[in-house]
């Protein structure tokens, strides 16, 4: 009776498990396959749609220029128009109003002092003149520090005051920063 | 030795999978990669290109052609396509006359050529036009001139004043005065300049942003229209070699 019994399998089962890991690795092969053709179709795709885009977007442009180039007249003038305005926005706020500093020295320098020289550059302003007596000096450092010009003038700085003989004048010589700056108020620079 | 063929065959597939993968990634996919990327960088470049033309083209839209040809001409008065040189001559005598003065001497500084002849005869004259080594300072968009005038510095202060008001814009660098011997009178030396602006347009101007004529643009246009015109003054041309060009004698 035990002579129809086998007792040894027909397949080991190490062939068994081989098979079963053959056909893991073969089924996970053909994924890793299917996934790199799925990514290689998108690729495709998106390329294609690109162009489709890159075309669409190129037409697009050209009609876009071409309104713009109808209306290019308009444009140069507008152009033209901001670019002085621009530069005219630079010039007014900052020329220096000069105008307004010899104003001032004229008031300062009235009945008191005689003006010899002046020499303005850039905000420097220096000023030489001559004073007959020390009184009449004393009025116009008194003029020059009034509160009324400090936002006007800068701190003053005498350079000389000289007197060559009794019976001549005192001779002087300051110089001060001018602070305003623009001859238009009122524009943001 | 004998190669047992049916192993290799029994890993056919993933064999063929893996050298698909190392061939398929270096040689294929990462160049398409580059090109894709590339692609979509140019496309991008495009919609925004085009964003940009688009608002350019509803700015356009908004724009009142009639109202900037105006505003163009009233500014075109305070900063000139070009020099304007002999507005400015006699625009500074009739001031001068007008306050007081005595106008003693303009001499203008060299500043870039503005006309093709011009240019040429300096490049002639220069040797090069791009000679860096040229001792002239040449003043770029602006016209710089000297000026000596005598008088009382009240009217030497309604001149500046005057100046300071005039629709051509003129700025004044420097001033040295001094009282002449016989303490009568000052003579002053200024260092002036009226800026000018030239059309420019060069590069992709079609693809530039249209500049908006903003609110402060339209405080300074309105500080331009109240200033006065003193060069509004037309001047015949004549021949060159005429003694006084002015008089076209």
């Amino acid at each position: 009776m035990a002579e129809g019994i086998n007792l040894l399998p027909e397949i080991a089962e190490v062939e068994v498990k081989k098979g079963v890991y053959r056909r893991k690795i073969n089924i996970f092969a053909l994924i890793v396959l299917a996934i790199l053709v799925a990514i290689l179709l998108g690729f495709i795709f998106y390329w294609g749609y690109l162009g489709v885009r890159a075309k669409t977007l190129s037409d697009q442009t050209a009609a876009a220029e071409k309104k713009i180039s109808d209306q290019r007249a308009k444009e140069i003038n507008q152009r033209a128009l901001v670019d002085k305005l621009d530069t005219s926005k630079n010039f007014l706020t900052t020329a220096l109003p000069y105008s307004v500093s010899i104003d001032k020295i004229i008031g300062i320098l009235e009945g008191v002092a005689t003006l010899t020289d002046n020499k303005f550059d850039s905000k420097s302003l220096e000023i030489a003149g001559e004073v007959s007596d020390s009184t009449k000096f004393s009025t116009l450092v008194d003029r020059l520090n009034d509160p009324a010009l400090s936002g006007t003038f800068g701190t003053l700085v005498l350079n000389s005051l000289t007197k060559d003989a009794a019976d001549k004048p005192y001779k002087f010589d300051v110089n001060f920063k001018f602070l305003k700056e623009g001859t238009a108020e009122g524009i943001k620079k | 030795m004998k190669i047992d063929l049916s192993k290799i065959t029994a890993y056919l597939i993933p064999i063929l999978v893996l050298l698909f993968v190392v061939v398929f990634f270096p040689f294929f996919l990462k160049p398409q990669l580059d090109k894709i990327k590339q692609k979509n960088t140019e496309v991008k470049k495009s919609e925004q290109r085009l964003t940009v033309l688009n608002e350019k083209i509803a700015d356009l839209e908004k724009i009142n052609e009639n109202d900037v040809g105006l505003k163009l001409l009233e500014t075109e008065k305070a900063v000139p396509s070009d020099k304007k040189i002999p507005q400015i001559i006699l625009g500074i005598n009739i001031l001068a006359n007008k306050d007081g003065l005595k106008l003693q001497s303009m001499e203008f500084k060299p500043g870039q050529p503005s006309t093709e002849s011009a240019k040429a005869a300096s490049t002639k004259k220069t040797g090069s036009s791009n000679n860096s080594n040229s001792s002239v300072d040449l003043q770029k968009d602006k016209v710089t001139f000297t000026l000596t005038v005598d008088g009382s510095l009240q009217q030497f202060k309604n001149f500046l004043a005057d100046i300071e008001i005039s629709k051509r814009l003129l700025g004044v660098d420097k001033i040295t005065g001094k009282e002449d011997e016989k303490r009568q009178t000052y003579t002053f030396d200024l260092e002036v300049y009226a800026p000018y602006k030239k059309l420019q347009s060069s590069g992709d101007i079609v693809g530039q942003e249209l500049p908006q004529f903003t609110s402060v643009s339209q405080s300074v246009y309105n500080i331009l229209s109240k200033l006065t015109d003193l060069t509004n003054i037309f001047i015949t041309p004549v021949e060159t070699g005429v003694t006084d060009p002015f008089a076209g004698r």
